[in-house]
């Protein structure tokens, strides 16, 4: 569809070409070279979708407004107000009025068009790049069953957001975190699951036990997570669909924690603390060997693998504080990577793979950044009494992180963050809420 | 026999922990996953097991509250740090004493740390707390296999200000007496 | 004449001015891809969670119920996640098909765009002021510290004036200038340019403990010193940037923004406008085509042009197209405007995706910001009738 699309924008290119402007031999073309430009949210429009079958006109509303609060929710657009609209196409195949767009400067045209029978609900939507004249991709068309309408909005926004911005969408995904209720000295902790925007949130677990910093698989359909259920903190794993959970058999230990899961899905990286120590083994889900990936006498914990699965950034206390460290997935000598003030703790490698998201812990303040993988360029993109526990967006554009306010009536809270360092807000949980994870685009 | 007494105890341990914070094992106690090698249905009968209906006051020199208000049931930690302090030392060594006398007891060891760390790193460094603890009794002649520990990282803070003197109270290891002998 | 016979008037002109300019963008009919998305209830949910949840039991108990798939071939979806690599549930009703969902073939286009000209006759007449679109604010209220603008630009602005409407760039009140359809059609306000600052500001960045409220003086005494600028787009010179401020602005642009009222008064018009003549007088309004290639462009002369181009560079920073450096030719006519397409000469620096959207943040530029042609020097035509444009965010992207 790419190819296509490059090859539509490139008709009038090869038309110009054949027919060049009569060139004065003198003087080449004037050349002119930009390289400052403005950081604003992109202004785009957004009609109403077209309600095509009777009674459509809510559900068309609600996904119109899903597909807006998607896009301007990345702060890299801006939703102009039906209320300025010039025009406003009569049908989904009407003919674009481009110069009504322009001038309210429009620089983006969504439209679409909802069908619903029974319960089975079609949405399609055309995009258009305003000032240039032209569809930016082809008509797309999502067809499914109407209580899964807020999934067809963030489909939509989704191919929206990947043809402005030539990357993948993160709308269509979603989050499992630790939903905390309670006094602070005796707060009640379970697994929920919502959409990345917080809506359609649902639990996982009840809260009778202790349960710490769920990790989703990385095809969505399973969790990991540290559970206190037996009494002493070990790994479980819960099937998403089935809310089925079991116990993963660990190294022996008195303790199991930080457990992610490995590329393909089929082993753990994980803490094991005995005596004291604690360091990083992997476990094959299938076969149950067990392999011990660190063996110094420091901490060993907050394991995330690279998206290639090739290395394991860490945090370790070995040089006396928390830093963070790079090896070999299967182990091996580490190379420390942060050498900032503070301490670093909670990595997470980002999944397009050049920038791993931390933890720093400074001066009494607590920050998430971002540096490459070799430890350069560091950046932080928020300051607070206490934010950790970094996520990355599926296409690695947006962290989500947990932000906890002080005091005994204070408590945590999920927030997101572009990783320029702007867009930052807090994600509805309707309560407090922690740890989150940030699953993969649905399918 | 011996088996089912382990089994036994480690329920009453679990039991009595469940009894000094209600919520904190609740029905996982007793109902269990799998592989969690906890007998089913063994939970309930060991509540009885617990402190609070023993009868015992803490006048009785062998009892778990003589123990945890008189001996001191806890140390402190400076910050980030691990290391037992001549104050924490000293508690330990009455600690030592106790259990050896009241050799039915078992007793896990929870480390905790205050809420300015990250959540893992925490959890680690609650372990390696309650680990210099069980090590230094064990220096004082307690068996280690009468020794559990278990980390809450900052995840159960009893003091919950925001500020040095509450985060002091949190940076603890705390000896909780277990049942054996009650039952 | 009566109000009706004028808003009719106005109408027709509209029409019109429809008829010629959008006639012809009319879009083909293009092929539809269908991807079939289903999916369950909350309630659904809840009672598959409920079915499991309270007994922690140590096997999930598929709840029956728990596809709810309807014939539709079910893609994924919210619990009916891809099937459980562990253990399956048993055979339900429906498996989920998880990678290949039988999508009902791709449909082309339903209706063809046929002749749906009178459906869309515009609107009577449009408003005289469209309000503005109103600015995307980080949506956080309880935060205690100010945020940076939601605008960076290579330059400090102050907020703007209470009753300027915010608008991308400057716009030239109402040019009389009747080629220009979309300009003629609007009664253009005076708007000024929207706050900005000349860098990212992380919050990380800012003053720990910033005060609760955000200082608004402090802007302007960071910004050029005639408070609300005047729009200099036209005969710009050098932009050197006043003394990079090493604090940059903090304002919380949501307070000024939202306090103001809707009509522009005239008084801001005047100012804008008077600033405007000023502005074109310095610099030769584009005249006929020159025969000749005439003297060099000055530095001045570029930098102006850089500069009207400049503003328009949206530059997504977070984005892998801010790795791009692309090269983009286009022609102008006499006018200053651009003839046919821009093209894409090169682009290095990230995957095709990404120099595409570069490609595609560049030619909006460039359309965007000619408005009714930029302003050049009329006897150099033969100089700037061809242009090759290069855009490089190496300065901008994040460290």
């Amino acid at each position: 569809m790419l190819t296509r699309t490059i090859a539509l924008l490139l008709a009038p290119l090869v038309a110009a070409t054949v027919l060049p402007a009569p060139v004065t031999a003198q003087s080449g073309p004037l050349r002119i070279t930009i390289s400052e430009g403005v950081i604003e949210p992109l202004p785009f429009a957004v009609p109403m979708f077209q309600a095509e079958t009777g009674g459509a006109e809510q559900i068309a509303a609600d996904i119109t407004r899903v597909v807006a609060q998607d896009l301007t929710g990345t702060g890299l657009f801006r939703e102009i107000p039906a209320s300025s609209f010039i025009s406003t196409p009569a049908s989904f195949a009407s003919p674009v009025a481009y110069p009504d767009w322009r001038a309210i400067n429009a620089q983006a045209l969504i439209t679409g068009a909802v069908a619903v029978n029974g319960n089975q609900l079609t949405v399609k939507f055309r995009l258009f790049d305003v000032f240039t004249g032209a569809e930016l991709g082809e008509g797309l068309q999502f067809a499914g069953t109407t209580g899964g309408w807020r999934r067809m909005g963030h489909k939509v926004a989704d191919a929206v957001y990947s043809r402005i911005t030539g990357e993948s969408g993160y709308f269509d995904s979603r989050v499992v975190f630790v939903a905390e209720s309670g006094p602070k000295d005796n707060r009640a902790r379970r697994l929920g699951i919502m959409d990345y925007d917080g809506e359609n949130r649902q639990f996982l677990t009840d809260s009778n036990s202790l349960v710490l910093a769920p990790r989703f698989s990385p095809n969505g359909d399973r969790v990991l997570y540290t559970s206190y259920e037996s009494g002493f903190p070990r790994i479980s794993l819960l099937d998403v669909a089935s809310v089925g959970r079991r116990q993963i058999t660990t190294v022996e230990g008195e303790m199991a924690f930080s457990p992610r899961f490995s590329k393909d899905g089929s082993a753990v990286i994980y803490s094991v603390s005995t005596g004291g120590n604690t360091d990083i083994y992997r476990t094959d889900l299938g076969s149950g060997s067990h392999s011990r990936l660190t063996s110094a006498p420091s901490i060993e914990t907050s394991p995330s693998l690279s998206p290639d699965g090739s290395r394991i950034v860490f945090e370790s206390d070995r040089s006396g504080t928390q830093q963070l460290y790079v090896m070999s997935a299967s182990g091996g000598e580490p190379q420390r990577i942060s050498f900032g003030e503070g301490r670093y703790g909670s990595p997470v490698w980002s999944p397009r793979g050049d920038l791993i998201a931390f933890t720093k812990q400074n001066a009494g303040r607590f920050h998430i950044g971002v540096m490459r993988t070799d430890g350069s360029e560091e950046r932080l993109l928020t300051s607070s009494f206490l934010d950790e526990s970094p996520t990355w967006a599926p296409n690695g554009r947006v962290l989500m992180f947990t932000r906890e306010t002080q005091g005994a009536s204070g408590g945590p809270q999920i927030y997101s963050v572009d990783i320029s360092g702007r867009n930052l807000k807090q994600v509805p949980t309707g309560g407090f809420a922690s740890d989150p994870s940030w699953g993969p685009l649905q399918q | 026999m011996n088996k089912y007494l382990t089994v036994s105890i480690l329920v009453g341990a679990l039991a009595l922990s469940a009894c000094t914070r209600p919520d904190r094992f609740g029905a996982g106690a007793g109902a269990g996953a799998d592989g969690m090698g906890v007998g089913a249905g063994a939970g309930a009968g060991f509540d009885q097991a617990g402190i609070g209906q023993s009868g015992l006051g803490a006048g009785n020199p062998n009892s778990p509250e003589y123990f945890q208000q008189t001996i001191g049931d806890r140390v402190l930690f400076a910050v980030d740090q691990s290391t037992l302090s001549a104050e924490a030392m000293a508690t330990l060594d009455g600690q030592a004493q106790w259990l050896q006398a009241n050799s039915d007891y078992l007793a896990v060891i929870e480390g905790h740390a205050d809420e300015q760390g990250t959540r893992e790193y925490n959890v680690a460094l609650g372990a390696r707390r309650a680990n210099a603890a069980r090590e230094y009794l064990i220096s004082r002649g307690v068996p280690a296999n009468r020794l559990r520990t278990i980390s809450y990282g900052k995840e159960r803070p009893i003091a919950t200000c925001s500020d040095p003197s509450c985060y002091a109270q949190n940076r603890r290891a705390v000896t909780v007496i277990a049942a054996g002998a009650l039952s | 004449m009566s109000t009706g016979g004028y808003i009719s008037g106005i109408g027709h002109a509209g029409l019109l001015l429809w008829l010629v300019m959008g006639w012809g963008f009319d879009a083909e009919p293009l092929d539809f891809e269908v991807a079939p998305v289903s999916v369950v209830s909350g309630e659904e949910y809840a009672a598959l969670v409920a079915a499991t949840s309270p007994q922690p039991q140590t096997e999930q108990p598929p709840a029956p119920e728990a596809p709810v798939v309807e014939e539709t071939p079910p893609a994924p979806e919210t619990p009916q996640e891809p099937p459980a690599e562990p253990a399956p549930p048993p055979p339900a009703p429906a498996a989920p098909a998880e990678e290949t969902p039988p999508p009902p073939a791709p449909e082309p286009l339903p209706e063809p765009p046929a002749e749906a000209v009178e459906e869309i006759a515009p609107p009577p007449a449009p408003p005289a002021a469209a309000p503005p679109p109103v600015p995307e604010l980080p949506n956080i209220s309880e935060r205690p510290v100010p945020r940076p603008a939601p605008r960076v630009a290579p330059e400090a602005v102050a907020p703007p004036p209470p009753d300027a409407q915010v608008a991308d760039a400057v716009r030239e009140a109402a040019t009389p200038d009747a080629e220009s359809a979309e300009v003629a059609e609007i009664e253009e306000e005076a708007t000024a340019p929207e706050e900005a600052t000349t860098e990212i500001v992380t919050e990380a960045e800012e003053p720990a403990s910033a005060p609760e409220t955000p200082p608004a003086p402090q802007v302007a005494a960071l910004a050029p010193p005639s408070a609300p600028r005047p729009p200099s787009r036209p005969a710009r010179r050098d932009p050197a940037p006043a003394p990079a401020p090493e604090t940059p602005a903090e304002t919380q642009s949501a307070s000024s923004q939202e306090a103001e009222p809707t009509p522009a008064p005239v008084d801001t018009s005047d100012a804008v406008a008077d600033a405007l003549a000023a502005a074109l007088a310095s610099t030769p309004a584009p005249a006929a085509p020159a025969a000749n290639p005439g003297p060099p462009m000055t530095g001045a002369e570029q930098d102006a042009f850089r500069v009207a181009v400049q503003q328009c560079w949206n530059v997504d920073v977070g984005s892998e197209a801010a790795r791009v450096t692309l090269t983009v030719a286009f022609d102008l006519d006499p006018q200053g405007r651009v003839q046919g397409d821009v093209r894409r000469i090169s682009g290095e620096g990230g995957s095709d995706g990404a120099i595409e959207a570069a490609f595609q943040a560049a030619r909006r530029a460039i359309l965007r910001c000619q408005r009714d042609g930029y302003v050049l020097p009329a006897d150099k035509y033969e100089q700037w009738k061809e242009v090759e444009m290069t855009f490089d965010p190496s300065g901008m992207r994040m460290r």
